[in-house]
């Protein structure tokens, strides 16, 4: 198991926990498209904490963005949303690429073939960049 | 005698008053077309806000030619069914429509030409939807079917007619900023007449430029910009709020123990003292204040 770097999980987990309290404190009506700008928003987040080995549940994640947003969006879209914004694998080193690993793990056993989908979606990212 | 005084009195008092809102009001109009206040996010809005400054200004100056705007409303957006519902004497002639519109396009013209590419864009469009207009009007003129060419002009509003809703929510927003129509004694059924004419002109010029279809995405865009800046301030207050729990200052500056050394060792802010990160506080604030603060 690799050690969390600078203690960031503690850093992640009050940052996720902050944003849905926003959403769920929010005075307004949250629509589906602000979640998933938010969840855009949190791109630089999530490969933050995979380059301080932060193997977070993205699964746990999406519910609890779920049921800040009164269940307006299914979990599914949220972890789907989420593991779309994940680093593409080529970009990390090898540590990294295990920690990312065993995010996508979580999710690949909740809803077999997502691995598939993203791998197909990096494997265009790559050739696009070269 | 005296209560005649008084009277006279208060009503010179309340033209002074309304005078003064009237210049403040043209100022600020003025200011606003000149770009001087907060610019807004979207270079579309911008224009726009240019574009209603400008209407506004005819109003104010009260030029007859933009009562002589309102005409027949296409069928299509329910807020010109409403219009064809409330204005009984809105039924103008074909070619006073056509006209208007000739001349409200003429009108619209950005006068602050350092927007930048866009705006140059725009005028460009502007100045080529204006000489189509005017061609198109200059041939009803000379005899050809003025329901053809209105008939032209309902099918292109129809198109942009979610847009022209809106538009017409966007305007109605700013209502008491830019229209003041009622102080210009203008009559209600009238009134809705010269603001859904005045959203239409401005719809179908964007629609000329070609910029329609992108103005309510640009719209929600700038909402949903707003929202998340919103919620982003509140997940900031909460992180705040965590910090002040999980450490007191007293703890952090008690520098002897070797176990609050370890517990004050930072990271992006103090670590916590007593089961810091379990399960979530209730934080007592009104969100909506803090937004209005923020």
């Amino acid at each position: 198991m690799l050690e969390v770097i600078n203690r960031y999980d503690e850093v992640f987990q009050i940052e996720m926990d902050g944003w849905c309290f926003g959403i769920t404190n929010y005075p307004g009506e949250v629509s589906a498209q602000v979640v998933h700008r938010i969840i855009r928003e949190l791109a630089s987040s999530f490969q933050a904490a995979i380059e301080h080995n932060v193997v977070f549940d993205v699964l746990e994640l999406s519910t609890k963005f779920s049921s800040a947003a009164r269940s307006l969006i299914h979990e599914q879209e949220i972890a789907f949303g989420i593991v779309a914004q994940l680093p593409n694998p080529s970009t990390l080193t090898e540590d990294q690429q295990c920690v990312l690993g065993m995010v996508l793990d979580k999710v690949e056993q909740k809803y077999p073939g997502s691995l598939d989908t993203f791998y197909r979606r990096w494997q265009i990212g790559v050739r696009e960049a070269a | 005698m005296e209560q005649l005084k008084s009277n006279h009195n208060e009503q010179s008092h309340q033209h002074d008053h309304a005078r003064r809102d009237d210049l403040q009001w043209t100022q600020y109009i003025t200011s606003l077309a000149a770009n001087k206040l907060a610019p807004p996010k979207s270079q579309t809005l911008k224009v726009l806000e240019q574009q209603l400054a400008l209407l506004n200004e005819e109003i104010l100056a009260g030029d007859s030619r933009v009562r002589n705007r309102v005409g027949e409303s296409p069928v299509g957006s329910p807020i010109e069914q409403k219009n064809n519902a409330v204005g009984a004497e809105s039924e103008r002639g074909q070619s006073s429509a056509a006209s208007g519109l000739a001349v409200s396009l003429n009108d619209v013209l950005p006068v602050n030409n350092d927007n930048g590419p866009l705006s140059s864009a725009s005028l460009l469009g502007l100045t080529t939807a204006t000489s189509i207009e005017s061609s198109r009007f200059s041939e009803n003129k000379s005899g050809a079917p003025a329901a053809t060419a209105l008939r032209q002009l309902q099918s292109e509003l129809h198109q942009g007619g979610r847009w022209i809703e809106v538009l017409w929510q966007f305007i109605s927003a700013h209502q008491k900023r830019v229209l003041d129509l009622e102080r210009l004694g203008v009559e209600p059924s009238e009134r809705i007449d010269i603001q859904v004419d005045m959203i239409r002109h401005i719809a179908a010029s964007y629609e000329k430029l070609g910029l329609l279809t992108r103005l309510p995405d640009s719209l929600s865009e700038a909402r949903e910009c707003k929202m998340v800046d919103d919620i982003r301030t509140m997940a900031l207050v909460y992180v705040a709020r965590r910090m002040m729990d999980v450490a007191s200052p007293s703890e952090i500056a008690d520098a002897e123990d070797n176990q609050n050394q370890k517990k004050k060792q930072m990271i992006d802010f103090p670590r916590s003292v007593v089961s810091p990160y379990e399960g979530i506080q209730p934080i007592d604030f009104d969100p909506l204040e803090l937004i209005k603060a923020a």
